[in-house]
């Protein structure tokens, strides 16, 4: 419904600046965001890449009344960089697919929220910090070696403390929250982008943690490992989603995942290391300080809390 | 593991972070540390240059600066609400062992 209006070119940069935007021209007649115009100049793949297709030949035109419209409605809009899968990038059946086991793990995440609640109401401050730092990280664009720049997730530290299930719904928030103001990921791709990182993430992390401490690995060298694996898991998922909707023509699948791969997960390393390292900063503070709330959250009772 | 050592600890965590973090910068100079994404972008149009985008986001920051503030709002709402729980915690931790000293001295 939302989405037949959108269809429609939208970025009044095309009737700003013209010239600049002829390299995000569409053959379909979508303009492309303009992103890359916004501070540097584009990435040299990026350039070519739409010089390609705009060299087929596409102009808008068919869309024009719309765009008039929108572009008085929301003059000079710039999407924005977002480190998911882009709004209406995704094909709507592998939305569809996505979308499935995200919305069943939320609602299941709603009921555990509640159910924490109820049960353990002095964890709610503990709650609304994982939720934060889940924040605090996902606004945070750090440069990586690969020479773009990626954030990190956050969602470990949660999934640590309370179980996969809540990070579903704080992770979802987060997802929302910049889907909706930042144009950054999307409502088209929020399926998706809950199942790499508010599912695949949570549930690595809290798998892998729970793995460690069973083997008795000391427990920041385990909360370590499990957010910074959980991290790094998150954008080799999203590069399997990727990969899964566009097989590469000669090589399939394989030699999709491979190139998103390098995009998503190579830079992702350091950032995960980074998240790795944060996670243990905030969990040794909620060992030493809030050893209280710790002791009776589900997730750690068969472990212990230190 | 003591406060002192712990402390420590957390220092070195704080620099390695910041390190990892910066180190990029120097490693891959004059890279464009451009967003992730939209390399990804391109790389879909090269495996499928016929594709178009279905949908587009419904709200887009007017500017560079307006997604800037709204990053850092972002941000800065989260950094609120952790700091707000490690005062509420630290408080609490520092008023619990002033009433056991006092409990002792009594």
């Amino acid at each position: 419904m939302v989405f037949a209006a959108r269809k429609a070119c939208r970025h009044p940069r095309s009737l700003k600046a013209p010239a600049q935007v002829a390299r995000h021209l569409h053959p379909s007649g979508v303009v492309l965001p303009p992103r890359v115009l916004k501070n540097s100049p584009p990435p040299r793949r990026n350039l070519t890449a739409r010089a390609k297709v705009a060299g087929k030949g596409g102009i808008v035109t068919h869309h024009k009344k719309a765009a008039v419209i929108l572009a008085a409605l929301a003059a000079g809009a710039v999407p924005a960089y977002s480190m998911h899968i882009m709004e209406g990038f995704l094909p709507p059946a592998w939305a569809a697919i996505w979308a499935l086991p995200s919305i069943a793990l939320f609602l299941f995440g709603a009921s555990r929220i509640a159910a924490i609640m109820r049960e353990n109401p002095k964890a709610k401050l503990l709650l609304a910090m994982a939720g934060a730092f889940c924040f605090v990280l996902s606004a945070l664009k750090i440069p990586s070696v690969t020479g773009s720049c990626s954030h990190p997730t956050g969602v470990g530290l949660g999934a640590i403390l309370f179980g996969p299930l809540p990070m579903v719904v704080l992770g979802a928030i987060v997802l929302v929250f910049q889907a909706l103001l930042l144009a950054h990921g999307g409502f088209t791709t929020l399926g998706a982008n809950v199942f790499s990182m508010a599912i695949v993430g949570p549930f690595v992390s809290y798998g892998v943690y729970k793995g460690l401490k069973i083997l008795k690995v000391k427990t920041p060298v385990a909360v370590f490992l499990a957010a910074a694996l959980g991290d790094l898991l998150t954008y080799v998922a999203t590069s399997l989603q990727l990969a899964a909707a566009y097989p590469d023509p000669s090589g399939g699948f394989g030699a999709s995942f491979i190139k998103f791969g390098s995009i998503f997960a190579l830079t992702q390393i350091p950032l995960a290391i980074s998240e790795g390292l944060l996670t243990v900063l905030a969990f040794n503070f909620i060992a030493d300080k809030a050893a209280d709330e710790l002791a009776g959250l589900p997730a750690l009772e068969k472990v212990g809390s230190r | 593991m003591n406060g002192k050592k712990r402390s420590v600890s957390n220092i070195l965590i704080v620099l390695a972070v910041i390190v990892l973090a910066g180190s990029p910068l120097l490693i891959a100079k004059g890279a464009e540390f451009g967003g992730a994404d939209d390399a990804a972008e391109a790389a879909i149009l090269e495996i499928r240059p016929d594709y178009h985008p279905w949908a587009a986001s419904i709200l887009e920051p007017a500017s560079g600066e307006i997604e800037s503030l709204l990053f850092a709002l972002q941000a800065a709402l989260g950094a609120g609400v952790v700091f707000f729980g490690v005062g509420y915690y630290t408080g609490r931790a520092r008023k619990e062992a002033v009433g056991q000293t006092a409990d002792v001295r009594r």
